[in-house]
């Protein structure tokens, strides 16, 4: 395993020994085997491997919608799994952004009112917060699309809002499990662009899940997983293809 | 969170169903207004049934008559013993007689009128609630005084109309004369026997608006003439109104019977409290139907929009936070139908009451008003109707707050 150049920066999210099991009837599922990873501040991971090799589940454990079987997660210097179910979603509302492969959206609300939705669950008072969702929309250059209702919009639009929407709250690290999952290879490209950018213009923490090989070179540090364990950690620094 | 965009955020997920969301509160409004509609209708009965055996200040006050005994007489003495008890404030005593009216103004009429001929105080009128319609009421007396007899009387409608003297004709019998018989019952005479007095004249000096047959009022002190041994009752007012048990006790152990008319309304009211818990139980069985729809859409809407809750999670929404916006959902449903149903039950028992006195006009009956909504009543009814939505909210706000985001991913 190489060593990261990235040593400097402090450790955003330090993952130790993690162990996810899943028990359905008789057989048990081993997702993640001991997992180590330390993940600094202004990174840009990309984990990628095959279906089945625990990325989701990786990533679900660092959001801390899931638990571990064994081992910590600490981001900030805070075991996330000491904390209450709600305690921790209020960590989320505050520190992390989250974008998947599909949109969710609140159906009833426009574009604009679901990007400052996670503002207001930040306790943001709303006048300011469609406000701020609105300047980002607009830097975004998606600022058309804010009075439409997201399921109506094209997959790769919908991806941009639920990005804009990731980072309203100006998270420490932004978590992308395959955005680019359902999107046509144009737009794909375009979601990557923006990531990239947030990534080395605004210093963003970006921790990406793909198993598109296409976008394995965006990012500075790669991460291949496999049955559950990190079989590869590569750091390149920068993107080397476009 | 906000309480703004919790409002916008609810409105617009109403909004976004408006179908369902109208056909459920529509349902709950049925329910409500059957409730409103029925029990008001209990309310109104009873206001008119009570309204038809008391009159005045009856409430406040012990009706005391005879027994029958021959040796315990409702006389002078008697009265003054009773207004000597503790806590009585007042006793004004009243002699009902008859008469047969042989001539009303310039009419002559040979086979008479009967009609009750009573004897009253200024305050036994006032207790009464009789006020004149046209004329004047008899002159201040209280009973005992000692006044000039002034053979002057007060008549009601109903005589009037009978003698063929209608509203306007009634009117001009004031400032005539009246011929009638005096028949005092054997009870209070004595002669222990009932007595006729003939050719007896008064004069009538005003119209009262009272009672269902014809009636004669005139001075108390009159009957002096007429041979009086005791009176036909007496009224009591007590000091306080709760005073009346222990009053009524005291003069019953005089050898007196007593009647309270708040005792038969209470009796009253009873049976209508009983009317109006199963008019209310039909109400109920409205209303539950209403809820149980209203907990069907709920928890389908829910169903509907798990995947919404569980991208509130992942963005830091509390449970908290969810369960309110899905309570909040069911109350503001249960509170439009509150209001639009108690809106709907008054105007729909307002239209009923509308067609009712029209029949009733036709048929020379009055208009009544049948159905009565007292304030708190309607209040406890919205009250209710936002109940209900607490109680069918909770289990989905509750299941709600629950929901598995990572469940609801990963089965996506």
């Amino acid at each position: 395993m190489q060593k990261s150049n990235f040593k400097k920066d402090e450790v955003l999210v330090k993952i130790r020994n993690l162990h996810k099991y899943f028990y359905t009837g008789k057989r048990t599922i081993y997702a993640l085997r001991g997992v180590d990873l330390d993940i600094y501040e202004k990174d840009f991971v990309v984990i990628f491997g095959p279906s089945g090799c625990g990325k989701s589940t990786l990533l679900n454990l660092i959001l801390g919608i899931d638990k571990p079987t064994k081992g910590r997660v600490e981001i900030k210097g805070v075991n996330i799994f000491k904390l209450s179910e709600d305690e921790r979603a209020t960590f989320r509302a505050q520190r992390i952004g989250t974008i998947y492969q599909m949109s969710y959206w609140v159906k009833s609300l426009t574009a604009l009112e679901n990007v400052a939705l996670p503002l207001v669950i930040k306790g943001i008072k709303s006048y300011f917060a469609l406000r701020r969702a609105e300047d980002i929309m607009e830097k975004m250059g998606i600022g058309d699309l804010k009075n439409q209702i997201p399921t109506q919009l094209s997959g790769g639009e919908q991806q941009k809002v639920g990005l804009a929407r990731a980072i309203v709250v100006n998270p420490l690290i932004i978590i992308a499990d395959e955005p680019t999952g359902n999107l046509d290879s144009k737009a794909g490209r375009e979601v990557m662009k923006i990531l990239e950018y947030l990534n080395k213009e605004e210093e963003r923490t970006i921790i990406l899940v793909t198993h598109n090989e296409e976008y394995w070179d965006y990012g500075k540090r790669r991460v291949e997983m496999k049955d559950g364990k990190i079989i590869k950690e590569e750091n390149h620094g920068y993107r080397i293809s476009a | 969170m906000d309480i703004a965009f919790l409002l916008k955020f609810i409105f617009k997920n109403l909004a976004a169903h408006r179908l369902r969301t109208l056909l459920t509160i529509f349902a709950m409004m049925i329910g409500i207004a059957t409730i409103v509609f029925l029990i008001s209708f209990a309310f109104g009965l009873e206001k008119l049934v009570t309204r038809e055996i008391t009159g005045g200040r009856a409430f406040e006050l012990i009706d005391v008559g005879p027994t029958g005994s021959r040796l315990v007489k409702l006389d002078k003495k008697n009265v003054e013993k009773i207004s000597k008890i503790s806590n009585v404030k007042a006793v004004e005593p009243l002699i009902n007689a008859g008469a047969r009216i042989k001539r009303l103004g310039d009419k002559e009429i040979p086979e008479g009128i009967d009609a009750s001929f009573v004897g009253i105080t200024s305050r036994g009128m006032d207790w009464a609630g009789l006020t004149v319609s046209s004329g004047q009421l008899l002159s201040q007396t209280s009973y005992g005084e000692a006044t000039n007899l002034d053979a002057k009387i007060i008549i009601n409608d109903k005589l009037a109309n009978i003698a063929e003297y209608g509203e306007t004709k009634g009117k001009g019998l004031i400032g005539k004369k009246i011929k009638l018989e005096v028949i005092i019952p054997q009870e209070i005479s004595k002669e222990e026997k009932n007595v006729v007095y003939e050719n007896k004249e008064f004069e009538v000096i005003g119209l009262v608006n009272s009672g269902s047959s014809p009636i004669i009022y005139t001075n108390l002190n009159n009957f002096e003439e007429f041979g009086i041994r005791s009176f036909s009752q007496a009224k009591v007012e007590t000091v306080l109104k709760n005073q009346i048990p222990i009053v009524r006790k005291q003069i019953e152990n005089l050898g007196f019977s007593t009647q309270y008319i708040g005792e038969i309304v209470d009796q009253v009211r009873q049976v209508f409290n009983f009317f109006k818990a199963i008019l209310g139980g039909f109400g109920l069985i409205a209303i539950i139907i209403a809820s149980l729809g209203m907990f069907n859409i709920l928890t389908i809407s829910l169903l509907e929009r798990i995947k919404e809750v569980a991208l509130l999670k992942i963005i830091g929404m509390k449970r908290k936070d969810i369960r309110k916006i899905f309570f909040s959902e069911a109350i503001m449903m249960g509170m439009g139908g509150g209001v639009l149903g108690i809106a709907l039950g008054i105007g729909v028992s307002k239209i009923v009451n509308q067609i009712f006195n029209s029949y009733a006009l036709e048929a020379g009956g009055e208009p009544v008003v049948i159905f009565l909504y007292p304030f708190w009543f309607l209040l406890l009814v919205f009250i209710f109707a936002v109940l209900i939505g607490v109680i069918t909210g909770l289990y989905p706000a509750i299941r709600a707050s629950r929901i598995d985001a990572l469940n609801v991913l990963r089965y996506e």
